[in-house]
């Protein structure tokens, strides 16, 4: 398993300069003008990390090499799942970093822990839950035609809030009684859903691999 | 479990819409090198496919090392050496980083052996699988596949595409490797003049079936080409040859009896041949049929 997230860091950290240096600008900017836009880009960026492995893989024939080594199927298909949750703490931590340096900028707002935690929170929700949706179809579909769940996934939400604007209204109509919760209840509550979907989706793609002929 | 053979494959069989492969046995003794030849499409790497676990069976049986290739995976991957023609690590890759992976996959992975091979190779350490120019590249390969003690080393066409030297520094190694009694090379490949040279044992697949097997020496020394004319020919029993083919000149006819067909056709030229012109013969007996 170590071997096979190891295999994929190899790969992103030839990329590493090119990202180092973008979230750079954008934690940079962020900070100045005290807007976060580091934190979607890091969720972005935390999807398209591990996809592009799967590119990688594809291109390299990789998946046919690794059945001749010591790995399962399993292993496989836990390892991407485990790269991507690795960038996602890696993400946290790197937003994080930023938060703190801005707070050392003189004037800047004093520092909120609790908004900082749930942005952060929501960086894991968000990309755990993509990887949730998105890896069972690359994993049965292949990485090409995957993209398009993943524009998919982006698509629908983004669509359906610019067409219909009252689904902001319906939204917190249905799911205003939560308000009534501490923060702390809902958070202990979408993470066992978030846990339960990220296991369910691991399930569905260890069986999709190995029905799977190489 | 004890065995004479480092792989037994009895019975397997597969089917595609295209293509089946059917009844195939196969055994490699230990201590042997088996070339498996066929054209391109005949069943070899769909072979290769189901002892590695990557296609599933329809029916048969596969014992890797004495265990089944399917409880056993693991323990079988630890001791198995495969070189594919398609599939390796990515391009952005260096030697070291292979080696720093491998060492997280295989208990016996030998970095100081892996060493020793790149620079007995000439590969360099730190340079990307991208600049390695296609022999380098399989050289890599091979040298990965040798690099956590294996017992048996599964090769998917591994001298294709390479110029005669590499292929004559890849088959020393192979050689080499084959010294130890307990190590054994399943070579898959259809350029058989590379077979000629290392193989003890010859397993010959068309169209999904396995149509000759037996060791290399005993092909060589009982089959033989027969050269006769057209009305030579008409004197030729049926049972007495494998195949044959016309030319303006006469009749080349494949026999598998040497010393028979010598007392029954002494005034025939017999002449001496090598396994690819066996493979073009049997693939023309196999037409006839059609």
């Amino acid at each position: 398993m170590k071997a096979l997230i190891l295999k994929d860091l190899f790969n992103i950290k030839k990329q590493g300069k090119f990202i180092f240096g973008v979230v750079l600008i954008y934690g940079l900017i962020g900070m100045f003008l005290d807007v976060n836009f580091l934190g979607p880009f890091l969720i972005i960026l935390c999807l398209i990390l591990p996809i592009n492995t799967f590119s990688f893989d594809k291109y390299s024939k990789w998946d046919n090499y690794a059945l001749t080594l010591p790995v399962t199927r399993a292993q496989m298909v836990i390892s991407k799942y485990l790269l991507g949750l690795s960038l996602a703490v890696f993400a946290i931590l790197i937003n994080s970093l930023f938060y703190l340096i801005s707070y050392l900028i003189p004037g800047s707002q004093p520092i909120q822990i609790e908004v900082h935690l749930i942005f952060c929170y929501s960086i894991l929700f968000a990309s755990l839950i993509c990887f949730s949706i998105l890896f069972p179809f690359v994993f049965k579909l292949g990485i090409e035609k995957s993209r398009i769940v993943l524009f998919v996934i982006f698509l629908i939400p983004s669509i359906s809030i610019t067409l219909f604007p009252e689904l902001f209204d319906l939204i917190e109509d249905k799911f205003g009684f939560l308000m009534q919760y501490s923060f702390v209840f809902i958070i202990l509550v979408s993470l066992v859903m978030l846990i339960s979907i990220f296991t369910l989706s691991i399930c569905i793609s260890i069986g999709i691999l190995n029905k799977k002929d190489f | 479990m004890q065995t004479n053979y480092a792989l037994e494959i009895k019975g397997l069989t597969k089917h595609y819409e295209n293509f089946h492969l059917e009844d195939v046995n196969l055994t490699l003794p230990k201590g042997s090198i088996v070339g498996f030849i066929g054209e391109n499409g005949a069943g070899k790497t769909t072979t290769i496919k189901l002892i590695l676990n990557q296609i599933q069976k329809q029916s048969g049986t596969i014992q890797v090392l004495g265990l089944d290739h399917e409880t056993n995976e693991r323990e079988i991957k630890e001791q198995l050496g495969v070189v594919l023609d398609e599939g390796f690590f990515y391009d952005s890759m260096n030697p070291l980083q292979i080696s720093t992976v491998m060492k997280s996959l295989y208990k016996n992975w030998d970095h100081a052996l892996f060493l020793k091979y790149l620079d007995k190779f000439k590969l360099p350490k730190k340079q990307g699988i991208k600049e390695f120019s296609k022999g380098m590249r399989m050289k890599l390969s091979i040298i990965t596949a040798l690099s956590h003690h294996p017992e048996l080393l599964i090769l998917d066409e591994p001298t294709n595409g390479l110029d005669p030297v590499v292929r004559n520094e890849i088959l020393d190694l192979f050689l080499d490797f084959i010294q130890n009694e307990e190590h054994s090379i399943l070579f898959s490949s259809h350029i058989t003049s590379d077979l000629d040279k290392i193989a003890d044992y010859i397993c010959f697949i068309h169209e999904g079936k396995i149509i000759l097997q037996d060791s290399k020496d005993s092909i060589l020394e009982n089959y033989a080409l027969l050269k006769c004319t057209h009305e030579e020919f008409k004197n030729i029993d049926r049972e007495d040859y494998v195949s044959h083919r016309k030319n303006t000149f006469g009749c080349e006819v494949l026999i598998k009896d040497r010393s028979y067909i010598k007392l029954k056709y002494p005034n025939l030229i017999l002449d001496s041949i090598n396994l690819e012109t066996i493979m073009l013969f049997y693939i023309l007996k196999q037409e006839e049929v059609k």
